[in-house]
């Protein structure tokens, strides 16, 4: 439980507040490359700000305020250039870091005037990686894009599903915190869901825990669990599972893995990142993959209800019923909480460390960009490397042959270790 | 650029505001006549005000508050009677001044009772005119309904848009002194969506040319907007004759085959009815076909992936508008010479502000009757150096249900031109 000022601390995300410049220190990706494609501008809300993503037509990305400086109307409608995004209303160009380079009438009328010197939008850094457009709102110099070790597997294809989740942040990543609602929420009520009442004690009891174990390490908390029948040299407690500081949950073994990033778009939503990374079997190839899919999720059902039948959307329903901002004043916290626990008291440390002038957790910085090793387990829950694709969450990936094609590479493999 | 103060000056409406006082002296349209045709009454939200608009049997017009005096109920599920509004609720009755003329049950058990004397909702004059009806909400007695001549033609067809534009209303008639954004909102960027709004098209291009020059003068009905063009002089109609706007809220874009009103109409501080009436002229001596009832439509704003349509002139301006957000932030806009005429545009409505405030008359009240032939604005002959097409061609999105009426009368005159389809020139 926490007492109201201590809840708005953790949530709000606002210039200024302590978790928005705790948040402003890291890379958040914004959208898929690919969006990009199909349309050279997406409007992007990003912890309380309103921007526009574009690529011009040299290729560069660029980031910057929604609204022209000049009559403020939407430049997600705006005209990429060869150099910069062209307003549609009075043809103002900006560069990819704000600054005005362009005011046609102004020019005719003042051809020496320096107005649109003065002109300048915000401009934030973008890279694109593994498919993803990414983006810094932090001060300056920007810190290095952290290269996750599965994020960047060149014998791999992967496949990108975003959610426009109505709640904070914070329910989100603190789920990944939180083992035991696995064998409710996911084992339990989907056993209960579906039409075998016979998995139901099955599957609940299978993922029984008996005990769970936090410790803080490089890059975040390792959380394990011991499930019912099984002994501490099992990989869920010795090997434990990694959740990166500040947002990230990271699910996998050798084969393939998932980034899940719970984006603060404001305090009251979240844009849900998954990237499902699929790597190829030692001495067999991937399928090339040119361009990197992305599916919008789909929320609700017909009848306006929370979709249930997939893994991911069972914890969309639950972050999103806890409301725009969980009530953490109201909550009851036992001993499946720990790691929660745990998770608030750490970033309030790097809030600290912050307001004492130094870089929070995970903020790298360097001329070589290393690659990130996180350990994960080799089996997970005991399952071996399934050979057919499993949708996590709702909607109709577009990368399922190529996933299946990686699938087939590991057949054979007695587990995923290498 | 203005000081919130400023701001909230000139675009809040609500009774008792400056800028609520100055809009209550003019008629304003709030519906099409055919509407009622359709159905007897209508919710009309003007000025921050919920009212109903309703025709009884007699074919008399109303527009009363929209909630019953007795249970507060809403009046557009009222009943029209011979004469008034009865409310479906207990069957009182109003008249169109307001006044309850009926109680029911009331005079049922108290024959001798004066109670409905008593309630009284507001009233508010209309007048139909051009297919359209107008209403004035101002102190009485209220002026003559402005008979600007486009509405008054005899030999015309006529064609009703209304948009319900999330935006205060300023918004879009500083758009109609800003001659700069037609070069680029409805040409450059215009060709940039017709090409496909990504990287598959080809280039985008420019059809029109560039501004030189922009001008500006105040005339007796509002300002006269002036451009030259590259490759143009002042000799040209877009800067000899110019081009008007009529003060408060109405631009007028046209020639003497087709004219073009849009009224940008304040229905709160946050949202404008935008009703553009089309009035196409038969030549002079020519026959134009009869129109009993002249058309309407509601104007789409989105498409099927909820981002605002803009591959039609006007609603490329509804875009831009509505995206300055529900009041433009004008303390934070950066306004430059494309904007001299925004300024002089702010600085006549605070003019206009004071004559109210010193007992005054603002510009366009009308007190002495128009002659028959109605008011004459000036208009260019030859806009942007283009012929007129001989075709009909939306405006914006939807289509008129008397496009053949329309070009039967585009048909009689003889020298246009058969020019591949301008882009229009709306919101220009």
């Amino acid at each position: 439980m926490l007492n109201v000022k201590d809840n708005e601390t953790l949530t709000r995300v606002g210039k200024g507040t302590p978790m928005g410049e705790l948040m402003r220190r890291y890379w958040h990706p914004i959208g898929a490359a690919a969006e990009l494609d199909e349309r050279p501008t997406k409007q992007v809300r990003l912890m309380g700000e309103d921007l526009v993503l574009y690529r011009d037509k040299s290729g560069t990305l660029g980031l910057i305020d929604r609204l022209c400086a000049h009559r403020r109307v939407d430049l997600s409608y705006g005209i990429p250039e060869e150099h910069g995004l062209r307003c549609m209303y009075h043809g103002w160009v900006y560069d990819e870091t704000g600054q005005c380079v362009e005011q046609p009438f102004e020019e005719t009328v003042h051809p020496d005037g320096r107005f649109k010197e003065k002109v300048k939008l915000a401009g934030y850094p973008v890279q694109e990686m593994a498919g993803l457009v990414f983006a810094y709102l932090g001060p300056q110099p920007t810190p290095l894009l952290p290269r996750w070790e599965q994020l960047n597997w060149d014998n791999g294809v992967r496949d990108i599903a975003i959610s426009e989740l109505p709640c904070n942040w914070l329910q989100c990543q603190e789920n990944s915190v939180d083992p035991v609602h696995v064998e409710w929420l996911h084992a339990y009520m989907g056993a209960y869901r579906s039409t075998d009442r016979n998995a139901l004690a099955q599957r609940g009891s299978g993922l029984a825990h008996q005990k769970i174990g936090f410790d803080e390490f490089e890059y975040g908390i390792i959380k394990r669990r011991l499930l019912a029948g099984k002994d501490f040299d099992d990989d869920e407690w010795k090997e434990g599972h990694p959740v990166l500081f500040p947002n990230i949950l990271l699910v996998g073994n050798a084969a393939r893995a998932t980034f899940q990033f719970r984006v603060p778009v404001d305090d009251e939503n979240t844009l849900h990142v998954s990237i499902y990374c699929h790597r190829a079997a030692p001495g067999t190839v991937a399928p090339r993959q040119d361009v990197v899919p992305y599916r919008y999720v789909p929320l609700k059902d017909e009848n306006d209800r929370y979709i249930l039948d997939w893994t991911f959307n069972q914890d969309y329903m639950a972050w999103i019923t806890q409301g725009p901002i969980a009530e953490r004043d109201k909550e009851v916290l036992g001993q499946s909480d720990v790691g929660i626990i745990m998770f608030r008291k750490q970033l309030k440390r790097n809030m600290m460390i912050i307001q004492d002038g130094g870089d929070p957790m995970n903020v790298f910085r360097g001329d070589a960009n290393e690659l990130l090793h996180s350990p994960v387990e080799n089996v997970k829950f005991g399952l071996r490397a399934a050979t057919r694709y499993v949708p996590p969450e709702a909607g109709e990936s577009k990368a399922v042959a190529d996933i299946e094609k990686v699938l087939a590479t590991w057949a054979g493999h007695q587990d995923t270790s290498e | 650029m203005l000081s919130t103060a400023e701001n909230d000056a000139l675009t809040h409406v609500g009774r008792g505001t400056p800028m609520g006082e100055l809009m209550r002296r003019y008629w304003h349209p709030v519906a099409a006549v055919a509407e009622l045709d359709e159905r007897p009454t209508k919710q009309v939200r003007l000025l921050g005000e919920d009212l109903v608009l309703y025709q009884d049997k007699s074919g008399t017009l109303g527009l009363i508050d929209r909630l019953c005096a007795h249970r507060r109920v809403d009046l557009s599920y009222g009943i029209p009677e011979e004469h008034g509004l009865r409310c479906m609720y207990h069957g009182w009755v109003y008249d169109e001044t307001g006044q309850c003329v009926e109680q029911p049950f009331e005079e049922t058990v108290h024959p001798d009772g004066r109670f409905k004397e008593k309630v009284k909702l507001a009233g508010y004059p209309v007048e139909e005119l051009g297919g359209l009806i107008f209403a004035y909400m101002g102190p009485l007695p209220a002026p003559l309904l402005p008979r600007w001549e486009q509405l008054v033609w005899d030999n015309a067809v006529r064609d009703i848009a209304i948009s319900h534009l999330p935006c205060n209303w300023l918004q879009c008639q500083e758009n109609s002194i800003d001659p700069v954004h037609v070069e680029w909102m409805h040409t450059y960027f215009a060709r940039y969506i017709d090409q496909g709004a990504g990287f598959k098209g080809p280039q985008a291009v420019m059809d029109l040319p560039k501004h030189k020059k922009v001008g500006f003068d105040r005339f007796e009905h509002g300002i006269i907007k002036r451009r030259v063009f590259e490759g143009y002089t002042e000799e040209d109609d877009d800067w000899k004759h110019g081009h008007p706007i009529l003060f408060p809220n109405i631009l007028l874009v046209g020639s003497e085959v087709s004219v073009t009103m849009q009224f940008r109409v304040p229905v709160d501080d946050e949202n404008t009815l935008h009703v553009s009436i089309y009035t196409w002229h038969g030549a002079p001596g020519a026959p134009t076909p009869r129109q009993d009832v002249v058309p309407y439509r509601e104007v789409p704003l989105k498409d099927e992936n909820g981002r605002w349509i803009v591959d039609l002139v006007f609603n490329q301006d509804y875009m831009a508008w509505i995206t300055q957000g529900p009041i433009a932030a004008r303390p934070l806009e950066k306004l430059g010479a494309s904007d001299v005429g925004i300024i002089m545009f702010r600085k006549m409505l605070r003019q206009q502000m004071d004559v109210l405030a010193d007992g005054g008359e603002p510009m366009n009240v009308f007190r002495t009757p128009a002659p028959p032939e109605g008011i004459k604005v000036p208009l260019e002959r030859v806009k942007f150096g283009q012929k007129r097409p001989k075709l009909y061609i939306p405006g914006e999105a939807g289509y008129s249900t008397d496009a053949d009426k329309i070009n039967d009368v585009i048909e009689t005159w003889t020298d246009l031109e058969d020019l591949a389809p301008a882009r229009g020139e709306g919101g220009a």
